[in-house]
């Protein structure tokens, strides 16, 4: 074997030499321990310092994203509890609107009901020139209020005079020659609609000895049936300048 | 004779291991291969001495160099992207396991020679 440096050094001198480095590679192999243990302590992987960092990175970014996702599931769920119950709420406060506005006649209405309609009577005599007498033959304010009362107490549900929709504070009276209904003036005929059970307010009517029975043995009034009729919304002005509402005690149900 | 190295590792060992040195643990890698570096030349010196072809200056340069240059191809190896951390350990390991089977075989024959002369 040809020598590359120096003589092979015979005997066991190299028994010491090799002692010598082992000293040093003991001091590197502890020394390496020790760095070891420090990396093994501080929790994360020593190799690929690049791919360490990234891991680190990554981990971090997951924990935040985990976060956020919690978060969002979170209002979401808020978000459909509030949906659910605020579309409840909402129908529930439209329809009972919806009632008020046809209780106080704020809206038109339709359905069954009967038509009447209101005029003097064709049986006057025409030489006849008593007042007192024709005063008989001609419709009274005191005619339509007694007919309208009749169809309210027979069930109906919304009766309108010419066009002007009966509510809570309606009146019907008349001044000199001409009838207020509402307060706006109305002529013959007077055409009476009411919605109900158009037999229950017919019969009502033709009750003998009723309201209407003198206004039936004149010829003064025409009923009508009818599968559809529409009666129209209120359409003057409704304030409350003196009423104001009584506190009430909460409703238990809602 | 042969227990001597054993001797020496074990001071040198006790020497860093007592007080408690340690690097920032960044370089625990790199220092755990220069270990493995050291080691290989370790072997290699033992091996060249029963081989009777131990030369000092290639024994102590290839110890100082190896476990540096097996550092510092590591150090380059991640800064580049490419991992010769894993080719130096097989590369070092290989030699290990080679060097320490030469040696373990020296030592079979040499027993066994001397065993049948005071047989």
């Amino acid at each position: 074997m040809s020598t590359i440096a120096s003589p092979p050094s015979r005997g066991k001198g190299w028994v010491f030499q090799v002692t010598a480095l082992c000293i040093v590679l003991g001091m590197l192999l502890a020394l390496s321990l020790r760095t070891q243990r420090r990396a093994v302590s501080e929790g994360i992987p020593n190799r690929w310092p690049a791919l360490r960092a990234e891991f680190i990175n990554l981990k971090q970014q997951n924990a935040s994203l985990q976060k956020d996702l919690a978060e969002y599931k979170e209002r979401y769920e808020e978000l459909l509890r509030k949906q659910a119950t605020g579309q409840a709420a909402t129908l529930g406060l439209e329809s009972v609107l919806q009632e008020a506005k046809m209780l106080a006649g704020q809206i038109a209405v339709h359905g069954p009901g009967i038509i009447v309609t209101l005029h003097d009577s064709p049986k006057r005599d025409v030489n006849e020139t008593r007042p007192e007498v024709i005063e008989n033959y001609i419709v009274h304010d005191y005619d339509i209020r007694a007919v309208v009362n009749e169809l309210f107490a027979a069930g109906a549900e919304a009766i309108s005079v010419n066009g002007q929709r009966l509510i809570a504070t309606s009146s019907i009276r008349c001044v000199g020659p001409v009838i207020l209904v509402n307060s706006v003036q109305v002529a013959a005929p007077y055409v009476i609609k009411a919605i109900g059970k158009p037999d229950v307010l017919q019969k009502a009517l033709e009750l003998p000895g009723g309201a209407a029975d003198g206004l039936f043995l004149l010829d003064m009034i025409e009923v009508k049936q009818q599968p559809d009729i529409t009666v129209p919304a209120y359409s003057g002005s409704m304030r409350f300048y003196w009423a104001k509402p009584l506190p009430q005690p909460k409703e238990k149900s809602r | 004779m042969i227990w001597l190295p054993l001797v020496g590792l074990a001071i040198g060992f006790q020497i860093y291991w007592l007080p408690g040195l340690s690097l920032p643990s960044s370089v625990a890698a790199y220092l755990s291969l220069a270990t493995l570096a050291g080691l290989d030349s370790i072997f290699g010196g033992i091996r060249a001495g029963i081989e009777g072809k131990f030369h000092d200056d290639i024994f102590f340069s290839g110890f100082v160099v190896n476990t540096l240059l097996a550092a510092a191809l590591a150090y380059l190896g991640d800064q580049i992207g490419v991992d010769l951390f894993l080719a130096a350990v097989v590369a070092l390991g290989g030699r290990i396991f080679l060097n320490l089977s030469l040696i373990r075989r020296y030592l079979l024959t040499e027993t066994r020679l001397r065993w049948r002369r005071e047989g």
